[in-house]
């Protein structure tokens, strides 16, 4: 089983509670953030592997969570996946090209396709 | 008129080089008056006569500073002096009905033997004035009305672009907001699929999922009253009922959302609270459950409180009922309080966390008021102490 730290900062409850059962199943360690600037931190104290990063929250939103992610040295190189029920058509995606690996809606995965995604980009 | 019924002048004063043009002279449209440089009027053809209503009246042998015929603002002085410099000009005179005209002088003078003479032909111009005043009063009153078209066009195109960018803010906001019970509601039956999973968990999972699903279809419920009521196609069906069923069915409803957030909810019913009132009982129950539902969600510690009273108009059947709906929650701020009224508006401060919701909720409890001929209001808010809400509504009351 893979002992990956996930990091999930997402704002809506049932979702954050959803996505971490599904991902702790399939044995992610996973730490969940209500809002952007909390996660932050607790990106950079937990070290981990990967931040699922929601756009829409309040105190600080994805883009500017992304954005002070990149200034922080030790946070610059975590590589993040934003998840957003956004519509990705209405989105300008390729402003966060360089700086995530990919954008997933949510509304498309379930947390079992969520947890083998991660398992095939951690493989 | 003919031409015999004319008083002829005496031949006497007759300039003899006219005579054989004096019966042409006479019947002309134009009027014609000739006289001489002391004012002394020679002739004054048919046309000048009737002109002025004076075709009884001898104009010749006359002088014209005996009476000022032809204006009445030069004076006679002014006039001949002004007749004998070869000007045109207009005059405005009244005819003996009182009518203004306007004059319009062509003067030619000449001189016969040592005498010096002027013959004026006068035009009346007062219709050809008219017209042209009818004509630029047109002319300023259509520029008026494009101005005003324009102007309209203007801000209809305004408004266009306006609800172009609503629709395009309701549609992303929509998809995003729909989704995310959605993805809810897929989630957690997933996570029922699996075969190991505590009865505490299923519950959980099952609850989670009904909570969703009741937030999805509500919200699809007020998308589509708010179309109803924005294209004018939300009817109002009025009828008698129970009051105090209405108002304890809404509060088996809050109380236990209430108490799962740990929040106090109570209801104060004012003396002489009607049993039953004639309205529309869906739409209040729509505008209470939304300004309660709102209270409770953007209160996180204290009360949450509904308080009814009543005004009641003496002599009268129509009464008028206030449901007072009070938070100690999270407030607006005051630059915020008109804006919660329009659709989609949400206030999003720094500090709390993102609420579900389409911001239609407010919205619709406005514009159903209104339809119900009544109010809703924000009493007050603020950031430390909470908001109060008011819905006024003017009822009929039977008496069971
Ligand atoms: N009792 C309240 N206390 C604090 N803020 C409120 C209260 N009621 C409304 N608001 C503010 O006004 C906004 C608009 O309210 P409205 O009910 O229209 O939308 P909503 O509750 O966000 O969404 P919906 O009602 O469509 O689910 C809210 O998002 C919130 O910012
Ligand atoms: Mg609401």
């Amino acid at each position: 089983m893979s002992q990956h730290r996930i990091l999930l900062i997402e704002d809506d409850e049932d979702l954050a509670t959803l996505y971490r059962i599904g991902l702790e199943k399939e044995g992610f360690i996973v730490y969940t953030s209500k809002n952007g600037l909390q996660g932050i931190t607790k990106a950079i104290e937990k070290e981990v592997d990967l931040v699922l990063l929601d756009l829409m929250m309040p105190l600080a939103d994805g883009r500017d969570v992304l954005a002070m992610l990149r200034l922080n040295a030790k946070s610059q190189n975590i590589p993040v996946i934003i998840i957003s029920n956004l519509n990705p058509g209405t989105l300008d995606l390729s402003q966060y090209d360089d700086q995530v690996i990919d954008y997933w809606v949510k509304s498309e995965i379930t947390p079992k396709m969520l947890a083998s995604r991660l398992q095939s980009y951690f493989s | 008129m003919s031409a015999s019924q004319v008083p002829r002048p005496s031949k006497k004063y007759l300039a003899m080089s006219l005579d054989p043009y004096r019966e042409m002279f006479e019947e002309m449209d134009d009027m014609i008056l000739i006289l001489d440089d002391s004012g002394m009027i020679e002739f004054a053809n048919t046309a000048l006569r009737r002109q002025l209503g004076k075709n009884r009246i001898r104009f010749t042998g006359r002088n014209l500073s005996e009476r000022n015929y032809f204006d009445d603002l030069l004076s006679a002085e002014e006039l001949l002096k002004t007749i004998f410099e070869e000007k045109s000009f207009i005059t405005r005179s009244k005819t003996h009905a009182g009518e203004n005209r306007h004059l319009d002088w062509k003067t030619k003078v000449f001189v016969i033997g040592k005498k010096k003479k002027a013959m004026a032909i006068i035009r009346d111009m007062t219709e050809h004035m008219d017209l042209q005043k009818k004509v630029e009063d047109y002319t300023k009153n259509l520029q008026e009305k494009v101005y005003e078209r324009t102007h309209e066009l203007e801000k209809e195109k305004q408004k266009a672009i306006e609800l172009h960018q609503a629709k395009a803010l309701f549609l992303s906001k929509m998809s995003h907001e729909l989704r995310t019970p959605l993805t809810a509601i897929r989630g957690y039956a997933e996570l029922l699929e699996e075969d190991e999973i505590s009865d505490a968990d299923r519950k959980q999972f099952v609850s989670v999922i009904e909570k969703n699903a009741r937030g999805l279809l509500e919200m699809i419920n007020e998308t589509l009253n708010m179309i109803k009521i924005e294209q004018d196609r939300y009817q109002i069906h009025e009828k008698t009922f129970s009051l105090c069923n209405l108002i304890k069915h809404l509060m088996d409803t809050y109380q236990v959302l209430a108490r799962e957030k740990g929040l106090q909810f109570h209801c104060q019913l004012g003396e002489h609270i009607p049993e039953n009132i004639y309205s529309d009982p869906i739409a209040v129950s729509q505008i209470l459950t939304n300004l309660i539902g709102n209270a409770i969600k953007f209160t996180h510690k204290g009360k949450v409180s509904l308080s009814v009273k009543i005004r009641r108009f003496p002599k009268k059947i129509t009464q008028k009922l206030y449901f007072y709906v009070s938070d100690t929650g999270i407030g607006i701020p005051s630059h915020y309080h008109k804006r919660v009224f329009r659709s989609f508006e949400q206030y999003l401060d720094n500090q709390s966390v993102h609420e579900r919701g389409s911001g239609l909720g407010l919205a619709i409890s406005h514009q159903l008021a209104k339809l119900l001929n009544g109010e809703v209001k924000l009493l007050t808010s603020d950031t430390q102490k909470g908001s109060t809400f008011v819905f006024s509504l003017p009822v009929r009351i039977k008496s069971a």
